[in-house]
């Protein structure tokens, strides 16, 4: 009996062993792997940790710790980026995690939020929108006035910038130019911009 | 009884006992989930085989209604019993392996074939194990679940920087290197996840970041490509002067500047070159991308400009990538080693 506590003794420790190689991605799966090691220490039997994880919502933790990490290290790659609602969208995560009682609640609210999230969403389309902008402020600046070249930019400027202010509200020339994920796409300085920035302002 | 049976059979019977301490035997769910094992049970025990099961309707509600009694509220720890004493209480290794057995079966052929090695490693543990407790902890002290997951990717990525030999990326080529790198390094699951998506994220931005680079720096022999292609329609020869005046002011380059651009020349050697149709090398007789670049200017650029005065080279000679400003000459370095913003939790 006592080999078999130890072999479940194991079966955390290898865990916590391993993300504790690299703790900032799996914090709360170390702080769960280190309380049911504790929990293991209080047990004399494998039938009285059976007791305790039957008591305790089947080690729902363990599911919550792992569904955390994964969202908190989305959230920290988002806001590293600058993507405000997709980070936003993360914590909204974090807290549907925190409210769940059992493992179906866990797994069935994720699932709705992803149905329902439009965050994520809004901000992938508004990158994009951006992105069409960004390349018909060259385009214009780039084809000469009254030609049926800066006619078509011109047009493509309307498209991207209607589907970028659909997207993102606040859209504008100074949105553009300091939102990062907006403007970590291309490559101007700021002398550069301000040279293309009569284009912009010119059609929009 | 058929071996696939009872692993499913007693799979079922493990989560009904599990969740008899902590729900109380009168629990309804609880009650149907036995009643309609026992169904099952005697099927299984008349030679029922997998498909006899499983398309038997009391099997789809068993399964249904295990899953229900995850999210049934548990009685308060004083009304629970004691928890099921039948032997040790530990389930046989077979329990938790059987979903592994089903997965690999559900897969299709060809999965089947490349995933094999994983899952006869995890069918091995089975064998080796016993009981769920020793299974469950060989399986992670083994790693193979990493494994499982890992060198498919890192398959993956090499097969896109393999393809990439033809299509002449650098971020491309950056992204698989850096992911692959990623990859190996990784120790869990979680840290597979956050670096798969990390790296693409950032390899997101390169990639737009490098089509707006090249459309910049590319300008002038886009120009003079289209009065190639098309002939010297005035529009075009108006964008031409027009880009001719407008270039040097936004980066402070010209024609011959953009000639000895690292970045553009990966291009024009590698990409436009190697595309260009044989019929149109033949009739310009250039063997190579340095004599089709100087039959560009000299027949499609130069006599376009030759009456426009020599634009000053005013413009801001850098760039900016991952929110810091190099010299523009840097772009390919650049994209070839990213300064890429550090992304780690604390």
């Amino acid at each position: 009996m006592s080999d078999l506590m130890e072999v479940q003794r194991r079966y955390f420790a290898v865990q916590l062993e391993r993300a504790q190689k690299r703790p900032g991605v799996q914090q709360n799966k170390i702080a769960d792997c280190e309380h049911y090691l504790q929990v293991l220490d209080g047990c004399a039997a494998p039938l009285d940790f059976k007791r305790y994880v039957q008591q305790h919502s089947n080690m729902l933790s363990t599911g919550k710790a792992e569904a955390k990490d994964r969202y908190t290290n989305l959230a920290v790659i988002y806001d590293k980026l600058g993507q405000q609602k997709k980070a936003e969208a993360n914590r909204r995560r974090l807290e549907i995690i925190d409210s769940a009682a059992t493992h179906a609640e866990l797994a069935q609210q994720l699932e709705e939020f992803e149905n329902k999230d439009k965050l994520t969403e809004q901000e992938n389309k508004a990158i994009l929108a951006a992105s069409g902008v960004w390349k018909a402020v060259f385009g214009l600046a780039t084809e000469p006035k009254g030609t049926a070249g800066y006619q078509r930019e011109k047009a493509n400027f309307a498209t991207y910038h209607k589907l970028a202010l659909e997207t993102d509200p606040e859209f504008s020339w100074e949105k553009l130019v300091s939102y990062p994920p907006y403007r970590d796409r291309v490559v101007y300085t700021e002398q550069q911009l301000e040279l293309l920035r009569p284009f912009f302002e010119e059609v929009c | 009884m058929d071996p696939v049976v009872k692993q499913m059979l007693d799979g079922f019977s493990f989560s009904i006992k599990n969740y008899q301490t902590s729900l109380g035997p009168d629990n309804e769910k609880l009650q149907r989930s036995k009643e309609l094992l026992e169904k099952l049970l005697e099927k299984a025990e008349q030679g029922a085989d997998v498909t006899a099961l499983s398309t038997d309707p009391a099997f789809s509600e068993l399964g249904g209604l295990v899953g229900q009694l995850a999210s049934e509220p548990p009685l308060p720890p004083e009304q629970q019993g004691a928890p099921d004493a039948e032997g040790d209480g530990v389930p046989d290794a077979s329990v938790p392996a059987a979903g592994y057995h089903m997965a690999y079966r559900a897969l299709p052929a060809e999965s089947q074939e490349k995933q094999h090695k994983y899952y006869q490693r995890i069918f091995d543990i089975e064998a080796d194990a016993g009981d769920a407790i020793t299974f469950n902890t060989l399986l992670q002290e083994d790693g193979v679940l990493l494994e499982m997951s890992r060198e498919p990717l890192i398959e993956e990525a090499e097969k896109v920087l393999e393809h990439n030999k033809k299509i002449f990326s650098p971020t491309v080529e950056t992204q698989q290197k850096s992911t692959i790198a990623a990859y190996q390094q990784v120790n869990t699951v979680a840290e597979l996840e956050f670096e798969g998506t990390k790296q693409a994220e950032l390899s997101n931005v390169e990639h737009e970041w490098d089509g707006c680079y090249l459309k910049m720096i590319g300008i002038l022999p886009e120009c003079a490509q289209a009065i190639e292609a098309h002939g010297p329609l005035p529009e075009l020869i108006a964008k031409l002067q027009h880009c001719y005046r407008f270039f040097p002011r936004l980066c402070g380059m010209d024609w011959d500047d953009v000639f000895r651009d690292e970045r553009y020349l990966y291009f024009w050697n590698n990409v436009f070159w190697e595309k260009m149709p044989a019929v149109k090398k033949a009739k310009y007789r250039v063997t190579t991308p340095e004599g089709y670049r100087d039959v560009l200017k000299k027949q499609f650029f130069d006599p376009f400009i030759k009456d426009e005065p020599v634009p000053e080279k005013s413009g801001d000679t850098h760039l900016r990538f991952w929110r810091q400003e190099y010299p523009i000459s840097k772009a390919k370095q650049l994209l070839d080693d990213p300064p890429r913003p550090e992304i780690e939790p604390e």
